[in-house]
């Protein structure tokens, strides 16, 4: 695995609503919607320039429009997804289309537990692997009421030292009904688990502008077609980013900062193949 | 027609609820995420809480995840319940 440590300008595009006009409004735009219920991932779009070599570049967005905005337990619109980075020693071109839906159940003002059930239906594309097909996820997220430990979305901790603690659980039916010659189809269904972690040093005085966010995230392969059987049936990412925000969020005004990536693993929900690298960057959040 | 302070003790009592803290200590403009600690999905999952408030009255309009979520502050949350409150889709 090629570890790099590039510079590169990031822009992080909308990471949940766009104000303004009312269709703006219902649009989402993510990182991906398949860990959409990880605490906000801005969409990134790089671009690496080297002295020598080949420049790069690797977009990771996902777009979303909720034509259900006037219910409030349930989402449901048109959703499309793209992940491509051609500076990876293992390129990635991962294109998502279709449906997504998110159902909450549960009221947190009244039960311990209250929890987001997402589901997606999408065509996928994979020109890395050389592959086409159908992916279905579903996901649960619960927001769990407790004393100490942060898993209810609220904060804890002291002022000075602030943390939130997010797992999400779920399953993946991905089929790829076509292939170019001598690559295999058929399909898995892959058990989900993923978990987040986020801290926030000197949360009071900083306004939450520092943060580490620590992402374990792992897929088990629970049942392939016999043409898919690789013997590698566990698939982990474990992901860490170190953000620091030069100005406090604002309604309308963006924020710049910079960040300290780093990745290890892989991800085939979204044609993510092996890798580890660091990656230093700007970050802007409208 | 109900008025803004009559849904501003709700919408404080449901907030104060979430963010465990008492009523009083919630000031409209607290930030709900530097100020109160709310996490995006706990602020996303108080669309329910808001719609029981704004369903209540005759004509009141439900409030989406999506807007629930992009709430920033007391004060905001109390007039998008106000609004929402009286049928203001907007």
């Amino acid at each position: 695995m090629r570890r790099r440590l590039s510079a590169c300008i990031v822009m992080s595009l909308l990471s949940t609503v766009v104000q303004g006009a009312d269709w703006l409004k219902n649009l989402k735009v993510r990182h991906s919607l398949l860990d959409q219920n990880m605490v906000a991932t801005p969409a990134t779009v790089a671009f690496l320039k080297p002295q020598q070599g080949r420049s790069s570049y690797n977009v990771d967005a996902a777009l979303a429009y909720n034509f259900s905005h006037h219910v409030e337990t349930f989402s449901l619109g048109p959703m499309l997804e793209l992940h491509k980075n051609t500076d990876l020693d293992a390129s990635q071109d991962t294109l998502l289309a279709g449906v997504t839906g998110t159902w909450l159940t549960g009221d947190v003002t009244e039960g311990s537990i209250a929890a987001f059930l997402d589901f997606d239906a999408s065509y996928k594309r994979d020109r890395s692997a050389g592959t086409k097909g159908t992916q279905l996820h579903a996901t649960l997220t619960p927001l769990i009421k407790t004393k100490h430990v942060p898993l209810g979305g609220l904060l804890k901790g002291s002022a000075q030292f602030k943390w939130l603690l997010q797992p999400t659980v779920g399953a993946e039916y991905d089929d790829v009904s076509e292939a170019t010659a001598g690559v295999p189809t058929g399909s898995r269904v892959r058990a989900i688990g993923d978990i987040e972690a986020d801290f926030y040093p000197w949360a009071t005085r900083l306004s939450k502008r520092l943060s580490l966010a620590v992402k374990y995230l792992v897929r088990l392969d629970i049942s392939e077609s016999s043409a898919l059987n690789d013997q590698r049936d566990r698939h982990y990412l474990r992901t860490a980013s170190l953000n620091y925000y030069f100005s406090p969020d604002k309604t309308g005004s963006a924020q710049i900062g910079l960040g300290l990536d780093r990745v290890d693993g892989e991800n085939p929900s979204i044609g993510l193949s092996d890798q580890e690298y660091t990656q230093f960057s700007f970050k802007l959040k409208l | 027609m109900p008025s803004r302070d009559v849904l501003k003790a709700q919408v404080v009592q449901k907030i104060a609820k979430v963010a465990e803290r008492p009523p009083e200590k919630i000031r409209e403009k607290d930030r709900l995420w530097e100020d109160l600690d709310m996490g995006p999905l706990l602020r996303k999952a108080m669309s329910k809480p808001y719609t029981k408030i704004t369903k209540k009255y005759e004509g009141g309009l439900a409030i989406s995840m999506d807007e629930a979520e992009a709430l920033e502050t007391v004060k905001a949350s109390i007039d998008l319940v106000t609004r929402r409150a009286n049928g203001d889709p907007q």
